[in-house]
């Protein structure tokens, strides 16, 4: 191996640093597709435009000379709310239909939002400055943002909101029950329509958190949504879904994973990179599982 | 049948007069015979076999990009080409515009066959929303992959080479026409004699239980997507 990152210690430092805190920012919007997925059975392709349009929301607040960083509080329940009317609107009536319907709808949604962005705010790539500073390790060769740290440790909190939000409301039962069985929950007595609509909003909340800390620590751009659906996915399906603690894991590789594919490969390849590593992992289950004549589904 | 017959001949003569009638309005109607060509071909796979594909836009860049640089390189150096302004410093003739770009496309419906059929053994066993997330994420990432690619123009894109200077000025667009709208016809044709086979029963049969047909000892079958031509870039 003759790169660089390779042979200076400080800048294999650097890189899984900055892989490990964008990483559990990755998890958080995996965290979110794997509630939804769970819960209703669909892949929702406009993961990462939710996840931008929280940014927008960040963004403006920053240039109407509002901190940035409250868009953590705002951002998603301004999103819990764009989440549930996509539900009332589209969603529902895609529930429980032909898979394909399903991730066409999302994939529609996906294309329409990023085209209101385009048209809304406009084609500049554009951050919202937190000036959080920088905090420098060893000796000054190894620099961290604050910005990725607060994002990193916001992304947890939120995490663990949510994973107690589950397991002591009343609404995070019925969320439980209905993913188990829905037919079940809604003989029962759980309203599964008013669960649905939670979770794709809950889901949309977690975006806009996420879409928030990532105005702040990188940029966003109208057509920079589907990176993050495809990364979101692809954790999911690394972690399995339910499994908490690998859906962390599982975003901090690909967090690493990224970052070191951007000192070997170039930046020009990062994201190319990721979309590449998915087919990968989906190909190599796939071979895995055809040994035993089984298959992924 | 004769209604069949009729209905078909009055597109053909409407798609022969079409550039005539509406003269201002060529370079979308080429689109659009592309754009048909495009559905028709995705709805095999998509359609009569049930695998929902949302990558076959790889097929169709590697196509545009394979005939550019075919008809460019044949000539010229294709990376002095493709740098700032390299398409005004070479010049093609009439002759060589056409047999590069004859010979373009023939490699862009050859070379993607080949690449349909080495990721298709890979990744048709996967089923559902793995399938269809796994060719977005193809189709994404060549996209990106391309962008990245130096020779090929990179980020800021392949000029390809301009129409050279014969017959009037509506001779461009009259050409480009043509040429869909014939490759439209060679494919609807072609996929019209393919479903009227017995390869059609066994894309529905894929489509309607695969592990049933499995058991059956037909083995999931690749449809190699050959119409990805490459005269819209």
């Amino acid at each position: 191996m003759d790169f660089l990152i390779f042979q200076v210690p400080m800048l294999t430092l650097q890189a899984t640093l900055d892989g490990l805190l964008l990483g559990i920012l990755f998890a958080l919007i995996a965290y979110g597709m794997a509630l939804q997925w769970g819960v209703m059975n669909i892949i929702n392709i406009a993961q990462g435009d939710l996840v931008i349009l929280g940014g927008y929301i960040a963004y403006f607040m920053y240039l109407s000379g509002i901190h940035p960083a409250w868009g953590i509080i705002v951002c998603p329940i301004v999103m819990y709310f764009v989440g549930v009317g996509i539900y009332k609107t589209v969603i529902n009536k895609v529930v429980d239909r032909d898979l394909f319907i399903s991730i066409l709808a999302t994939f529609g949604i996906s294309i329409l939002m990023m085209q209101l962005m385009n048209f809304a705010f406009g084609a500049d790539v554009v951050l919202a400055n937190s000036e959080f500073g920088t905090t420098m390790l060893f000796n000054n060769s190894v620099t961290l943002p604050n910005s990725k740290i607060f994002s990193a440790v916001v992304s947890i909190v939120f995490a663990i909101c949510l994973v107690l939000y589950m397991k002591k409301s009343k609404l995070g039962r019925a969320i439980r029950a209905t993913a188990q069985n829905a037919r079940a929950a809604k003989i029962l007595g759980v309203d599964t329509e008013k669960v649905y609509a939670a979770t794709f909003g809950i889901n949309a909340a977690l975006c806009g958190v996420a879409g928030a800390l990532i105005a702040i620590t990188f940029t966003i751009h109208p057509y920079m949504g589907l990176p993050y659906t495809i990364r979101s996915f692809m954790i999911v399906i690394v972690a399995g879904l339910g499994n908490l603690p690998g859906v962390a894991m599982s975003g901090m590789g690909l967090g690493v994973f990224e970052e070191f594919a951007d000192y070997i490969l170039g930046t020009e390849f990062r994201i190319g990179s990721v979309f590449l590593l998915l087919v990968l992992i989906l190909v190599y289950r796939r071979f895995k599982l055809s040994r035993k004549r089984e298959y992924l589904k | 049948m004769n209604r069949n017959l009729l209905l078909y001949g009055s597109i053909l003569v409407f798609g022969l007069v079409a550039p005539f009638i509406f003269p201002a309005f060529k370079v979308q109607l080429s689109i659009l015979c592309i754009l048909i060509i495009l559905a028709t071909t995705w709805n095999i796979q998509g359609g009569e076999m049930g695998y929902n594909t949302f990558g076959n836009i790889l097929f169709y860049g590697l196509g545009m990009y394979l005939c550019a640089s075919v008809q460019v390189g044949m000539f010229f150096p294709l990376a002095e080409w493709t740098e700032g302004g390299g398409e005004k410093t070479f010049v093609h003739t009439p002759a060589q515009f056409f047999q590069g770009m004859g010979v373009g496309l023939l490699v862009a419906a050859v070379v993607p066959t080949i690449v349909a059929g080495l990721i298709g053994y890979s990744i048709l066993g996967l089923r559902g929303h793995y399938f269809a997330i796994c060719t977005l994420g193809l189709g994404v990432a060549a996209g990106e992959i391309s962008g990245g690619i130096e020779i090929i123009g990179a980020g800021q894109g392949f000029t390809t080479p301009p129409f050279p200077n014969i017959g009037s000025t509506e001779a461009r667009g009259e050409f480009f026409y043509y040429l869909s709208f014939l490759t439209l016809v060679l494919t609807f044709v072609v996929v019209k004699a393919i479903y009227s086979t017995r390869f059609r029963l066994v894309l529905n049969a894929i489509r309607d239980n695969d592990k049933v047909l499995q058991h059956l000892l037909f083995q999931t079958l690749e449809v190699l997507r050959q119409e990805e031509n490459s005269f819209t870039i």
